[in-house]
């Protein structure tokens, strides 16, 4: 019974943490939002060519337990894009951020593994550990790139989604007449060839911390609600183990009364 | 009551974004300054050269290079130091006639929060610093 209270005290306390914490994230995320989407709006405009040859997925998971069911979404998400692309005779490597989608994915995909980063969550994360991520997965030279990861949707809700993510090697090998339908409407300063390049590591940056900041905020709601729950649960099993033991004590003073009782009455 | 005539306010000055005008997001990753924010013209520091954009600008992506972003709404200016980044410029969403002026930069911060000579102290003192560490 002691073990259960305390149970519920702690499940009450993680609550309370991720309530505070979410504040933050919603913040974070409101603020940084803005900041990734223009490049996201801009690369949208390109078509996306399904086209075969290897692929990368990059899985965003957290570093803790603990928060319903946010990882297992995203791997399951991999999971299934992983096995199709295999079907189709295409090479599949992923690269996880976050240390529960590597414990999740290691016995299955190990050998498939690129590159893993944990303990991203430790800080706040910044755009400078995006960036050391994205540099990763750019110097990698993936031919084709999804980014798996939890879009934040409201308290309760999240959509997991495959990311399409233009690759380097995609938009210098697309149809030059697409290209140019989706990219002449600007005018480049300076001129798009020189600016390109850069511009491309700037979007695998905003696509890694858009990404990441969503999950983070996705996964701290979601570990209110798991908190919230368990709570709950624990509240109710306390009740009906009490009811058990008070039960238990009744029945035992009962019988000692009428032990007593008939004894008294034998003398 | 409050709270909701406060967000009933907040909603409206959004919505009532005057025609016509430059709307202005201006952000680093960690701080979002302006979203959307109406304003007369923004001058920002292009890798070729320093240009100012205003409404009906011709589309535009380009580069910024270290430099200050200067904001113009009427007759008040506002100045923001940028790291690097890029400027994206888009056409209206809706029928408001504003275009969009989007700023992204990996280092944005309000020029009067900097302070030349603190840094420069600060900075000698951090290249002096492992000097002591390897005399002692």
């Amino acid at each position: 019974m002691r073990a259960i209270k305390n149970m519920q005290k702690i499940t009450k306390a993680m609550k309370m943490v991720a309530t505070a914490k979410f504040k933050k994230d919603m913040r974070t995320m409101e603020n940084s939002l803005p900041f990734a989407n223009p490049v996201l709006n801009l690369f949208q405009r390109l078509p996306v060519e399904e086209k075969a040859g290897g692929i990368t997925y990059v899985a965003v998971t957290s570093d803790k337990g603990l928060c319903g069911g946010v990882n297992t979404a995203v791997a399951k998400q991999v999971r299934l894009g992983l096995a199709a692309e295999e079907a189709k005779g295409n090479a599949a490597k992923i690269m996880v951020v976050g240390g529960k989608g590597v414990a999740v994915l290691k016995r299955l995909y190990g050998d498939r593994f690129s590159t893993t980063f944990e303990e991203c969550s430790k800080v706040p994360f910044t755009f400078a550990a995006a960036s050391v991520i994205a540099e990763r997965l750019a110097a990698s030279k993936p031919p084709r790139c999804k980014v798996v990861s939890n879009e934040f949707k409201s308290m309760v809700s999240y959509d997991t989604i495959a990311k399409h993510t233009y690759t380097v090697d995609e938009a210098t090998n697309m149809d030059r007449g697409e290209w140019t339908k989706a990219m002449d409407v600007y005018s480049f300063e300076p001129s798009i060839y020189e600016v390109w390049q850069d511009l491309h590591e700037f979007y695998y940056g905003c696509v890694i911390y858009g990404s990441v900041i969503q999950s983070t905020t996705t996964e701290t709601a979601q570990r209110m609600n798991a908190m919230e729950n368990a709570s709950k649960n624990a509240g109710e099993m306390y009740g009906k183990v009490e009811l058990q033991y008070n039960r238990a004590r009744q029945a035992k003073i009962t019988t000692e009364l009428c032990e007593i009782i008939s004894g008294a009455s034998a003398v | 009551m409050a709270l909701r005539t406060a967000r009933f306010l907040r909603f409206a000055s959004e919505a009532t974004g005057a025609t016509n005008r430059l709307l202005l997001t201006l952000t680093s990753p960690g701080e979002a300054i302006f979203i959307k924010k109406p304003v007369d013209s923004v001058t920002v520091p292009g890798t070729e050269g320093v240009f100012t954009v205003t409404n009906n600008h011709s589309l535009i992506v380009s580069q910024l290079k270290a430099g200050v972003i200067n904001v113009r709404d009427g007759s008040e200016t506002k100045d923001y130091f940028i790291s690097d980044g890029f400027l994206f410029f888009n056409q209206p969403t809706d029928a408001s006639g504003c275009c969009t002026a989007e700023v992204a930069g990996v280092e944005i911060v309000p020029t009067s929060a900097l302070d030349k000579d603190k840094a420069a102290q600060v900075l000698s003192e951090l290249m002096a610093a492992p000097k002591d560490i390897k005399s002692s």
